[in-house]
């Protein structure tokens, strides 16, 4: 077969965004990690009952299922999730492209993820 | 939040007619179930004889051993799934055309299986290395000093300790697994998580779907853990390890 590693470099813009995206999830998500397992940590030492055994719960509950379900989960659930929190008639449409892309674009800044956008 | 649950959609049949939603997830648990064994054989056996390796004397053994545990442990597994389905069978012509010719679930199946036998095995391969070391340096002077191999050292000294000890990460290992096993979905492998979505995606009672596959998820990863519990319970020596495991 015939490998054309040139794509590799003229590819390579294309790559960086991708990396930077990485970069930003990564970054994003061990902070929010750190912060609310740092709390979670906490909730299971609690000696109120119902808030360890919560905690505990919660740890056992996301460690028995695979990351692509949360995913969907979450994808799925979260447009209900903002639509019942900010009163919205429909469902809040969320995903990459509408919102962590959009906070970089200096037109949306400062403007929530919300309904003004489905009018 | 509203959201009207319709869990009467699992008897629903699916639009080609005959088999009905519930039939669709059982098959993927079997899917599951499936790759997810298959790779744990491949990872324990690999992992065994990698982990081991790491901790001989000879510098090569250790460097090879080194490798495969940073290469398999610091690709994404995502990216690992693609490799061994889109790219590893361009590579070898025989291969190409099994692929082409077979069942496409076949291929899936056997990429899935090798992907996350591999990928495990480098995690597994840590777990024993660290296993070993952990031992007290003694017991591998010991066994020399009675005229043991070094082979004879690991048979009847070492690894019957070290393996011991690692059941607990081993549990966590082998919970690992089975959850990666999804990612076999990206490939198009029809397990659990694919069948949930796909039965999302028919019905649009993603919620109903899902709710499904993470019950019978918690269900697997306390069977897997209770398994494991047992097994450390049953092999504990008495007096060396605390028995038993929670």
């Amino acid at each position: 077969m015939h490998l054309d590693f040139g794509i590799i470099s003229s590819g390579l813009p294309f790559l960086w965004t991708g990396f930077q995206y990485t970069v930003q999830l990564t970054a994003v998500s061990a902070i929010g990690g750190l912060f609310f397992g740092t709390l979670l940590a906490l909730a299971r030492l609690s000696s109120i009952k119902w808030l360890s055994t919560f905690a505990a719960g919660y740890v056992n509950l996301m460690r028995s299922i695979p990351l692509v379900l949360v995913i969907f989960w979450f994808f799925f659930l979260m447009p209900l999730v903002l639509q019942a929190m900010g009163g919205s008639e429909r469902p809040v449409q969320i995903g990459a492209e509408r919102t962590a892309g959009r906070a970089s674009n200096p037109s949306q800044e400062g403007r929530s993820i919300p309904r003004t956008r489905w009018g | 939040m509203h959201y009207n649950w319709n869990w009467g959609v699992f008897f629903q049949e699916l639009p080609g007619g005959g088999e009905e939603y519930w039939q669709l997830i059982v098959w993927g648990i079997g899917w599951t179930l499936a790759v997810s064994a298959c790779s744990w054989v491949i990872a324990i056996a690999l992992g065994s004889v990698i982990g081991t390796i790491r901790t001989t004397n000879s510098p090569w053994l250790v460097r090879f051993g080194n490798g495969w545990v940073e290469f398999f442990r610091n690709v994404p597994l995502l990216v690992q799934m693609f490799l061994w389905y889109f790219v590893i069978p361009e590579f070898i012509p025989p291969l190409k055309s099994w692929v082409v010719r077979t069942d496409p679930a076949h291929a899936q199946f056997v990429s899935a299986v090798l992907c996350l036998g591999l990928f495990t095995s480098a995690r597994i391969a840590e777990q024993v290395r660290a296993g070993i070391q952990s031992l007290a340096r003694g017991q591998r002077a010991a066994g020399m000093a009675i005229g043991l191999t070094q082979p004879q050292v690991y048979r009847f000294v070492l690894l019957p300790m070290g393996f011991r000890i690692i059941i607990p990460p081993l549990t966590s290992e082998t919970m690992n697994l089975i959850k990666n096993s999804s990612v076999a979905l990206t490939i198009g492998l029809a397990e659990l998580t694919f069948r949930a979505r796909e039965m999302g995606e028919y019905t649009f009672n993603f919620f109903e779907a899902f709710t499904a596959a993470t019950l019978i998820y918690i269900v697997i990863a306390m069977t897997a853990n209770r398994v494991m519990a047992y097994v450390e319970k049953r092999v504990a020596v008495p007096g060396y390890i605390a028995g038993g495991g929670k």
